[in-house]
């Protein structure tokens, strides 16, 4: 009786869900119409292998994540066109953790140790990763896959981190971006917590390898609203850039304040972070004017893997995007893909063999470009491109450095000789 | 440190003070004439952000959407009290709790609206140089907004008949009541009226901050010990504790961290609870 209950809860219908649900029947009797015309592929048949993920789908934190539901449906039905993982098909549980850490906790709990899944994915925060993180180890596993680009380090046997690290999106694309074309004197702006502070301890070693200097870091509680005194500061500091490592709605409200003295032009930003959260929707262009970001994936990338992908979002939307996609829904995406690619090269859905399949290198074809698991660090090479704001509201790329290793992990982490590694290195 | 330096700390501390008591004020009113713990206090001022947010939308002007946006609000406090609040007086545990799931139920009801963004609105003036910095004009308007603010609270207050009667039902009730004083009506008109403040707060810190369904839950702290601090008397009280409060924070952010600046806000509302236990204002003179 309870887990039908919970099932309702999961699965409650909304007005726009049964829109939603509606347009996906449609798209679905179409994409099945389509799939009939491919070589035959088997059917998934047997019983369902389950895959777990949580992330913010309500709360403060679910403007990160307007994609996220029909990104994780969307790889699940691929892979099970494609006739499953291992002849099976995939079962995934979606759970939503409402912006609020211990839900994280709680549900990371119920899914492997209830519903014992194949795969964890989720989390957004570094913290939340922290929190699954503890779970899994707690647990011996299963493998879990974390979607953001984060303040870097993780180093850990169960863990692969899809997202872009300091060393593929600071250290190589941004600060150099920076130097070049703004100037070397840093000004850094970070939310006050874990991925605030090691950031910015990288920002600082990058500058500074690099002949510039940081003035001066500071630090936000998220959820700080009045930036009247921080925007007052910086201009007695005269910077040539701010590198901004905000993060949540609380904080767009800087970029207002900012715009409103009368700053955008005065000052460039620049941010690993920055439009992952519909900024370029709720701020107006000339608040966001010409600030630069770096991310492995941009909806604007031209080449035919990304083109189907899109295509297979708008296929949900009766033909438009309804949102932006950015590069935190594209890792989900690739995270599942990733597994799926990873659990049938192994030929077995045992979490060892599964770690050894991804630890062989294995590579896949994505939206990015190529993608490849660093084996010994159980991070993505990625290709990074740097892009700017533009004026109709969606980035603009204008670099692209393809294979960006994933250093500093490499440099600390090597858990094919030291498989029992469970930790997070820092910089200092 | 050198003339405009000083002169943009002050600027800046007396818009953090004004961008405080703004978005408090409507809760001075709620809390304290009603004595009721409002924890739909952050949807009120949500509501009015995105109620001039929309008439922005329509092509109407920013103005506009300032003398709309109370009349929405104020209308949204006044079906919140009659369908609710009404039956909660005296009952303070149960007031909280009612309270926070209309939180819940306004929150959810703008997400399933408008969806988990919005397109905000930038803010409506320039921005002015002093000496080798700028800051914005609105930020200064916003100032102007506050004292307009004290102003209309205090004129209602003290020269409206509904004012003399609603201090009288929170001060002495029991005389109040055997004086004729409707206190059901009272009660209605002051809920209302505080839901019209606050929403006029939100949409005038609309182009200052993120307009999102969940913006609320990032000013009812501050607004609660600005109230707190402030004691019995709305106006006088507020601008007391807001002004303590807001300067305290700015400053100290300004030659220290932002996130000092929070600490020492608390800490200054500790001292000064700890020496005036109701209140800054408890020990005053003055009506209101």
């Amino acid at each position: 009786m309870k887990r039908s209950l919970q099932f309702f809860e999961e699965h409650r219908i909304g007005r726009r869900q049964l829109l939603q649900s509606v347009a996906l029947g449609g798209a679905g009797l179409g994409a099945s119409a389509l799939l009939r015309g491919l070589p035959a592929v088997g059917a998934p048949t047997g019983t369902p292998i389950k895959i777990g993920t949580i992330h913010d789908l309500t709360g403060a934190f679910a403007v990160y994540n307007q994609a996220t539901r029909d990104i994780v449906e969307i790889a699940v039905e691929e892979i099970n066109a494609r006739g499953g993982v291992l002849g099976r098909p995939v079962e995934l549980l979606i759970r939503d953790s409402q912006s609020s850490i211990d839900k994280y906790a709680e549900f990371a709990n119920e899914l492997v140790l209830g519903e014992k899944v194949a795969m964890l994915e989720g989390g957004g925060s570094s913290a939340s990763r922290e929190v699954i993180r503890q779970v899994i180890g707690r647990n011996g596993g299963p493998v879990y896959f974390y979607p953001a680009q984060y303040e870097g380090g993780v180093c850990d046997k169960f863990v692969f981190c899809s997202g872009e690290v300091p060393t593929q999106q600071i250290g190589p694309a941004l600060i150099p971006y920076a130097m070049e074309h703004f100037g070397g004197e840093f000004y850094t702006i970070a939310a006050d917590y874990n991925f605030g502070h090691i950031s910015s301890v990288w920002v600082k070693k990058f500058v500074e390898q690099q002949g510039g200097r940081v003035i001066a870091t500071e630090f936000f509680p998220l959820d700080q609203t009045d930036f009247g005194s921080a925007i007052s500061r910086i201009q007695a500091a005269r910077p040539q850039v701010i590198f901004s490592l905000l993060v949540g709605n609380n904080h767009l409200g800087f970029h207002r304040q900012f715009a409103a003295a009368g700053l955008v032009d005065k000052i460039p930003i620049v941010s690993p972070v920055f439009g992952q959260a519909g900024e370029l929707t709720s701020l107006s262009p000339q608040e966001y004017k010409g600030l630069v970001v770096a991310f492995d994936y941009f909806p604007q990338l031209d080449n035919p893997a990304n083109k189907a992908f899109l295509d297979r979002v708008r296929a949900r939307h009766g033909g438009r995007l309804p949102y932006a996609i950015g590069e935190f829904p594209y890792n989900i995406w690739l995270n599942i893909q990733l597994w799926a690619a990873a659990t049938n090269k192994a030929a077995s859905i045992e979490k060892d063999k599964v770690i050894d399949a991804l630890e062989s290198g294995l590579q896949l074809d994505a939206p990015e470009g190529r993608v490849r698991v660093d084996g010994k660090t159980h991070h993505l090479v990625h290709s990074i491109h740097i892009a700017q704001a533009s004026e109709d509201r969606s980035f603009k790329i204008i670099k692209t450095i393809p294979d960006v290793q994933p250093s500093y992990e490499q440099s600390v982490c090597d858990i094919i000789s030291r498989p029992r590694t469970h930790k997070q290195f820092t910089p200092e | 440190m050198n003339p405009d330096e000083v002169v943009v700390i002050a600027l800046t501390a007396l818009s953090s003070v004004a961008f405080l008591l703004v978005t408090a004020s409507g809760l001075a009113i709620i809390f304290g004439i009603m004595r009721i713990i409002n924890m739909a206090h952050g949807e009120f001022l949500m509501l009015g952000a995105f109620t001039v947010v929309q008439v922005v939308r329509w092509g109407l002007s920013f103005w506009l959407g300032l003398v709309a946006a109370p009349l929405v609000v104020g209308a949204v406090g006044l079906l919140v009290e009659r369908t609710l609040i009404r039956f909660l007086y005296g009952r303070r545990l149960e007031a909280i709790l009612a309270t926070w799931g209309v939180s819940l139920i306004i929150v959810q009801s703008m997400q399933d609206l408008y969806g988990p963004l919005t397109e905000g609105i930038a803010p409506p003036l320039g921005s002015v140089r002093i000496g080798g910095f700028s800051i914005s004009q609105y930020s200064l308007v916003l100032i102007g907004f506050a004292v307009v603010m004290l102003i209309t609270m205090y004129w209602i207050f003290m020269h409206t008949r509904y004012g003399v009667m609603a201090r009288a039902a929170s001060q002495l009730p029991e005389i109040a009541a055997t004086m004729g004083v409707p206190s059901e009506r009272i009660n209605m008109l002051t809920f209302g009226l505080g839901a019209a403040i606050t929403g006029l707060g939100g949409a005038m810190i609309a182009p200052l901050v993120g307009v999102v369904p969940t913006m609320g839950a990032g000013f009812i702290a501050q607004a609660f010990m600005t109230v707190v601090t402030g004691g019995p008397l709305m106006v006088t009280g507020t601008l007391a504790s807001g002004a303590l409060l807001g300067a305290t924070n700015s400053v100290v952010s300004y030659f220290a961290t932002a996130f000092l600046g929070q600490a020492a806000l608390l800490i200054v509302a500790i001292i000064a609870l700890r020496l005036f236990p109701d209140g800054i204002s408890s020990g005053w003179k003055g009506r209101v």
